[in-house]
């Protein structure tokens, strides 16, 4: 089922030249997407309209088969969460409860069944021993994880990580990386879309968008993006790394196939 | 320029509420023409460290020696006067894109060589070759620097420094939120610029960095020095005691060896060094 449909999607910022230039693509649900592309290829921007924060110029964009404009634009929001890329500016709550709480209020869920809807969902992001901890008692991936339990209490069907782990040193990243892990593997029907400038994180999801001068550049399966890994790195975007050690030992004449797991690799590296 | 830290100890505002000791009896010495990486989390004193290299914080206890130097709390022994070791130790701070400040590009960097007395044609002459050495056009010269995107302002930053020809170069996480392609060509900058016989000393939170360039590494945990090692020696050790991130390398190479494939780990730095040890150790 096609959850997201982006047709021929334009827009751009008052200076008139083309941010996004005529980009179509859809999203499915249950799938997990990245979208990639360096600093100023006009993902940031796809974000926003997907988001609902901004309003396309040309083309067509709808979710839900609701259009995105001003009468259904609240309606689409409650089915999407958001994670940005700040920790700091999206922790509200003094205490992670009230944190969640917060968004909780705001859709009027009644007092009673609160308590529970955050442990179930703290639990899920394994924050549930840190209900009652402020936020400077935590680090910038415990309050991502945060963020994401207040997402996931609000029941979405379409969660979008807005660069949610630029901003995190290497263990917050994998923190999330692994917590994005186990939330598909509980929530099967649960869309992501996920803005990244971590390559080995996009290599992980179902389908890969890159970007490149605000037009789709290639999209597909991970396989598929990698068949252009001359191309990509053109562009200046890495591929993963066991992708690239793979390439450089089929050039000293080892063929290896194996570029998914470290010690499938390392196995076939040695046979 | 041959640096000493000689039992050094550092407290913000000492007997104040605010007291905070940041580095305690730190002792290192690091090698003219070295390319050191400096590492540790966030908060282990690592910046602190830094700020002492050209004088900027003076040790609350202890002595450190650059060149000939003495930074030191005894009044008789200090060194008086610090503005030609801030000559010679050039220090690139944490988000130096916004420490820029002048009308043009050429001007920012020109600023340095000019405050410590250079002509202004030789100023302009060296501050142009800089710019190059940096990657900047010279379309972009007379631009005003605010007009530039993160990445290339860091760049002006670092031509800043340059221009006043240190000796010693210190940079405070030079590639943080540079794409891999910036990242890449600013730190073969300074492999340029270490190979011309400079010292550099950086800082960074990227074990792979650190690894493929480095050629010592300072390891720093709760205000103290724990390890002084080669990146080859770091990283085959199990390192995680001091809760750094295994380069992917290092990882893969290990496996590697642990199934039984002879590599010699302290030639191993990036993916083509890598791969010239399996080509070898496959051949045994």
């Amino acid at each position: 089922m096609n959850l997201i449909e982006v047709k021929d999607l334009s827009f751009y910022y008052e200076n008139e030249k083309y941010v996004l230039d005529k980009v179509s693509f859809v999203i499915e649900s249950g799938k997990y997407y990245s979208i990639i592309g360096h600093n100023g290829s006009g993902k940031s921007t796809l974000a926003k309209l997907l988001m609902g924060l901004l309003v396309k110029k040309e083309g067509s964009i709808s979710a839900f088969n609701l259009a995105y404009n001003r009468q259904n634009i609240e309606e689409i929001r409650s089915h999407i969460g958001i994670v940005f890329q700040n920790p700091d500016n999206q922790f509200i709550g003094s205490t992670v409860q009230d944190d969640i709480a917060f968004g909780l209020e705001n859709r009027r869920v009644p007092h009673e069944e609160m308590s529970d809807i955050i442990l179930k969902f703290t639990k899920e992001v394994g924050m549930s021993d840190y209900l009652e901890k402020e936020p400077e008692m935590l680090s910038g991936g415990q309050k991502q994880r945060v963020a994401i339990a207040g997402v996931l209490a609000l029941n979405p069907d379409v969660i979008i990580f807005d660069e949610a782990t630029s901003m995190l040193d290497p263990v917050g990243r994998k923190d999330i990386h692994d917590t994005i892990v186990k939330l598909r593997e509980k929530n099967p029907n649960l869309t992501l879309i996920s803005i990244t400038h971590d390559i080995e994180e996009a290599f992980q999801s179902d389908e890969i968008i890159v970007l490149e001068h605000g037009k789709i550049f290639a999209k597909g399966k991970p396989e598929e993006i990698l068949e252009k890994a001359s191309d990509l790195k053109r562009i200046g975007l890495n591929v993963p790394f066991l992708y690239e050690v793979k390439e450089e030992l089929s050039k000293r004449g080892i063929k290896v196939n194996e570029y998914k797991d470290i010690q499938r690799m390392v196995d076939e590296i040695c046979k | 320029m041959q640096i000493k830290f000689l039992d050094v100890s550092y407290t913000y505002s000492p007997k104040t509420p605010y007291e905070f000791n940041a580095l305690k009896d730190v002792n290192l010495d690091i090698k003219e023409g070295s390319f050191t990486g400096i590492v540790g989390k966030t908060g282990c004193g690592k910046s602190t460290l830094i700020q002492h290299l050209n004088g900027l914080l003076i040790p609350t206890s202890g002595e450190v020696n650059v060149d000939t130097y003495v930074l030191t709390n005894n009044k008789k022994r200090r060194t008086k006067k610090l503005k030609d070791l801030r000559k010679k130790v050039g220090v690139v701070f944490q988000f130096s894109e916004n420490q820029l400040f002048e009308e043009t590009i050429l001007k920012d960097v020109m600023f340095g060589p000019l405050n410590f007395g250079a002509k202004a044609e030789d100023a302009r002459k060296i501050s142009i070759e800089c710019l190059k050495k940096v990657g900047i056009p010279e379309s972009y010269f007379e631009k005003s620097p605010f007009e530039l995107s993160g990445g290339e302002k860091r760049r002006v930053a670092i031509a800043g420094i340059l221009a006043m020809s240190p000796d010693v170069l210190v940079l405070d996480e030079p590639t943080a939120g540079l794409d891999p392609t910036g990242t890449k060509e600013i730190m073969n900058l300074f492999k340029t610029i270490n190979e011309e016989g400079k010292t550099v000393i950086f800082v960074t939170h990227d074990m792979s960095l650190v690894l493929e360039y480095a050629t010592n590494v300072i390891v720093m945990k709760d205000k103290e020095i724990v390890k002084e090692a080669t990146p080859a020696e770091l990283f085959i050790e199990n390192q995680e005691e001091y809760n750094l991130e295994t380069p992917q390398i290092s990882l893969l190479a290990k496996a590697l060896i642990d199934k039984g494939l002879k590599l010699d780990l302290t030639k191993v730095k990036d993916i083509s060094s890598l791969v010239d040890e399996i080509v070898k150790g496959r051949a045994k």
